[in-house]
């Protein structure tokens, strides 16, 4: 027989108690998930690690400030909702700090060009996907949230609308609007890359 | 359905065989799928390399050491924050009474008050902790009354 995994709910509770290992099961639950959320917007691993830091952090003080309600209620608490909006808040946030996407594109980050790769090629695709993320981090507020929560994170429509407060028609419809706006960028990403016209 | 309508349905797992049938015969929606296809694949990111899940090892336990630490500053905070609310309580006594002889209490209990400008970057930086707007963006539940900033 096995035992249903503790809910965060109960996990938060635990913690608030004094319960470190309940604090630690919530981090080895999200960790992944966050960190991929953090990823995007950082120019190195160990930056988004301590993203990924920052954001459990915030989302257990929300948990601490909510204590009494936490203590008394026995509803649903929606940790998960918290670290994914603070994790992409934070993310976005070090955009504008750091303002770092020229020094960093993703090849640098990941280590993942090959070395037999044509330099040029290599150069190229390496600003296209920097430029792409740029992109990204530019879209209107909502679309951004949607659209990372969706490609990043890899979550449904009806859980990114949960953890945003919208619809999930909502949460579609402005996915649909910031693939439209990214393929726009991408077509003039080509334009300018493919002066010839071919696409 | 509207071209707009099926390209909603097209963002689904299983946009279903209404959306399938109108796809065929539709060259703006064929051109969606295309575009989808084409934003997600450069949107997406490479998985996590092996050297960047490491740097999670561990993170447990060093959120839970930066947790305890921020946990004192802020215990350190508020015990500053209340010995210098008391002595600008005694001050305020002192002021009134206007004896030298207060003045001496006075310096004394402020002292800690002072003292805080000398707290560790620890204690300094838990303020900033609480207050980061980051935080105030969590809409469920509300910040308690009081706490807005
Ligand atoms: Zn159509």
């Amino acid at each position: 027989m096995t035992s249903e995994p503790a809910s965060d709910g109960a996990l938060c509770r635990a913690f608030l108690a004094g319960d470190s290992k309940a604090f630690g099961e919530l981090v080895h639950r999200y960790q992944d998930l966050v960190f991929k959320l953090v990823r995007r917007y950082a120019a190195a691993p160990d930056e988004a690690r301590d993203l990924t830091q920052r954001a459990f952090l915030q989302a257990f003080e929300a948990a601490r400030r909510t204590l009494p309600r936490l203590v008394d209620s026995e509803g649903e608490v929606p940790f998960k909702a918290w670290l994914l909006r603070i994790a992409i808040n934070l993310g976005k946030n070090q955009v504008r700090d750091g303002a770092r996407w020229p020094r960093a594109p993703l090849e640098a980050v990941d280590g993942a060009v090959e070395p037999s790769a044509g330099a040029h090629e290599a150069l190229e695709r390496a600003e296209a996907e920097a430029l792409m993320r740029r992109a990204v981090t530019m879209l209107p507020r909502r679309q951004r949230e949607v659209f990372t929560l969706r490609i990043d994170a890899g979550l449904p429509f009806a859980e990114i609308a949960g953890a945003l407060g919208i619809s999930e028609g909502n949460a579609k419809s402005h996915f649909h609007y910031a693939v439209k706006r990214l393929r726009d960028e991408v077509r003039v990403l080509t334009a300018s890359s493919n002066p010839g016209g071919v696409s | 359905m509207t071209c707009e309508e099926i390209e909603l349905r097209l963002l689904e797992p299983e946009p279903g065989a209404e959306v399938d049938a109108h796809v065929a015969t539709c060259a703006s929606c064929q051109a969606f799928v295309k575009d989808l296809a084409l934003v997600t694949e450069r949107a997406t990111l490479p998985a996590p390399t092996s050297a960047e899940r490491a740097m999670l090892t561990g993170l447990a336990e060093s959120t839970w050491s930066e947790w305890r630490r921020a946990q004192r500053g802020r215990q350190a905070w508020v015990g500053y924050a209340a010995a210098a609310c008391f002595g600008a309580l005694v001050a305020s006594a002192g002021f009134w009474t206007a004896r030298p002889v207060r003045e001496v209490v006075v310096e004394r209990v402020v002292a800690p008050a002072s003292s805080s400008s000398l707290a560790s970057n620890d204690e300094l930086e838990e303020p900033n902790f609480v207050a980061d707007d980051v935080f105030f963006e969590v809409t469920w539940p509300e910040p308690l009354e009081g706490e807005t900033p």
